[in-house]
C-alpha cells in the first residue's frame, strides 16, 4: 500500500509539483483527503477539460503543475492535448483506473504498484520535463491508503 | 465596429506589461498585426483558451486578458463559474461577440437566443462591463480610463459586427516559439503588474464611522 501522506511529501517536496486541478473521484479519495495546503495548492475544477487547461496555465507561469483524473474521463482530453502537444506544454497527469489505461498519445507513463511509487514518479515526471510532454502515473484499485 | 477594429482600440487601450491570450484562427491573425511580446495565439484552442489563461492569471500578478469569440465560449460555458468563483482579480474575459461562427460560413449559435447575454455572466458571478456604444462611438478615452481601474474576475462583452478582416498575413511564429515567448514575458519578474490597486482611504472604512445600535434608536426591546 502506498501512503497518501508520503505520495504528497515525495511529488511536492522532492519533485516540486505544487499546483493541482482536477475533479475529485472516488478512486483517488485517499489523495484528496491527506492533501496539504502547507506544500501544495488545488483547485476543484467544474470539469476535467476545465483542469487540463488551469493545468496547463500554470504550467506555463512557472509552477509544475499536475491533473487528479479518474481515467473514464481521458477520452474527453484527447482533443484538448493536442494543444499540449503541439506547444509542448508538460504536465503531470495523476489517474485513477481499475484496468489499464492510456492517454491517447504516446507519452512517458507508470502504473504505481505497492512500493514503487517514488520511482515510477521520479521516471515520468524527469522524461515528461525533458521531452515537454504530458506524463501519466496510473494508480490501480487498492494501491492508496 | 468590426472585430479587427475592436482589437486594434484594445491593443491601444492594453498596457505593456498586460497578457493577452487570442482564440481562434481568425481573430489570431487580426491580433497579430498588433503583435507584442505578451500575446499569445491559440489557432486551434479546443474551448481551453479561458481555462489556460486562468491557470495563468493565478499564478502571475500581471492582468491576464483572454479573447474569445461567443461561438469559443459556448463550448465550455461552465469555465466562467470557474473564472467568478476563483475570485482572480486580474483575469478578464473579453467577449468579441459577432452573431455567429464565422469561421465556419457565419452560422448562427445560440449566444443570441441568451434572455440576457450580461444576466449570464453576472449570474455566474463574474463582474461585467459592455463596451460596445463605447467603443463604436470612439469614447475610447472612457474606455482607456475605464480598462485602467478595472478589476476582476470581469466579463468585457463587444458586440462586433459580422466578418473578418481578409488578406491579413499569417502567423510566422511556430507554436513552440509563442509557448517559449509567453513563458518567458509572464515569467519576468521585471515587468510590473498594472493591475489597479484603490488608494488605502477607499480601501479600507473610515475611522469615523460608528456602528448603529438599532436599539437605542427604536427605544430598546422593552
Amino acid at each position: 500500500m502506498v501512503k497518501a501522506i508520503e505520495f504528497w511529501n515525495y511529488l511536492c517536496k522532492e519533485l516540486d509539483y505544487r499546483f493541482f486541478a482536477g475533479v475529485a473521484c472516488e478512486g483517488l479519495s485517499s489523495l484528496y483527503k491527506k492533501m496539504n495546503a502547507n506544500i501544495m495548492h488545488y483547485i476543484p475544477a467544474a470539469n476535467e477539460r476545465i483542469a487540463l487547461g488551469l493545468v496547463s496555465g500554470a504550467q506555463v507561469a512557472g509552477f509544475k503543475a499536475g491533473l487528479l483524473l479518474d481515467m473514464r474521463f481521458a477520452y474527453d482530453l484527447t482533443s484538448m492535448l493536442e494543444f499540449n502537444v503541439s506547444h509542448r506544454i508538460p504536465f503531470l497527469v495523476v489517474g485513477y483506473s481499475e484496468k489499464e489505461a492510456h492517454l491517447v498519445y504516446d507519452f512517458p507513463e507508470a502504473s504505481i504498484l505497492d512500493n514503487n511509487y517514488q520511482d515510477a514518479l521520479k521516471q515520468v515526471t524527469s522524461k515528461s520535463e525533458s521531452e515537454l510532454v504530458p506524463g501519466l502515473v496510473v494508480i490501480g484499485k487498492g494501491v492508496l491508503s | 465596429m468590426k472585430r479587427f477594429s475592436a482589437i486594434r482600440e484594445f491593443s491601444k487601450i492594453l498596457s505593456e506589461s498586460d497578457v493577452a491570450i487570442f482564440s481562434g484562427k481568425e481573430m489570431c491573425k487580426e491580433a497579430y498585426q498588433y503583435d507584442r511580446p505578451g500575446y499569445f495565439y491559440m489557432d486551434d484552442s479546443f474551448g481551453m483558451s479561458v481555462s489556460f489563461a486562468l491557470g495563468i492569471a493565478l499564478c502571475t500578478d500581471k492582468r491576464v486578458f483572454v479573447f474569445v469569440g461567443e461561438g469559443d465560449l459556448l463550448r465550455e460555458l461552465a469555465v466562467l463559474g470557474q473564472v467568478a468563483v476563483s475570485k482572480c482579480k486580474n483575469m478578464f474575459v473579453v467577449v468579441l461577440d459577432n452573431g455567429g461562427y464565422q469561421q465556419a460560413g457565419n452560422f448562427p449559435n445560440i449566444f443570441d437566443g441568451f434572455l440576457s447575454k450580461k444576466g449570464v455572466f453576472y449570474n455566474m458571478g463574474c463582474l461585467v462591463h459592455d463596451f460596445t456604444t463605447n467603443l463604436k462611438n470612439k469614447h475610447l478615452v472612457e474606455v482607456k480610463a475605464a480598462v485602467e481601474r478595472i478589476r476582476g474576475p470581469m466579463v468585457i462583452l463587444v458586440e462586433v459586427e459580422k466578418g473578418f478582416k481578409k488578406g491579413l498575413i499569417n502567423i510566422k511564429s511556430k507554436s513552440t516559439t509563442r509557448t517559449k515567448k509567453l513563458i518567458k514575458f509572464v515569467n519576468n519578474n521585471d515587468i510590473k503588474s498594472s493591475l489597479y490597486t484603490p488608494p488605502v482611504w477607499l480601501a479600507s472604512p473610515s475611522q469615523e464611522i460608528k456602528s448603529i445600535n438599532i436599539g437605542e434608536i427604536t427605544g430598546g426591546n422593552d
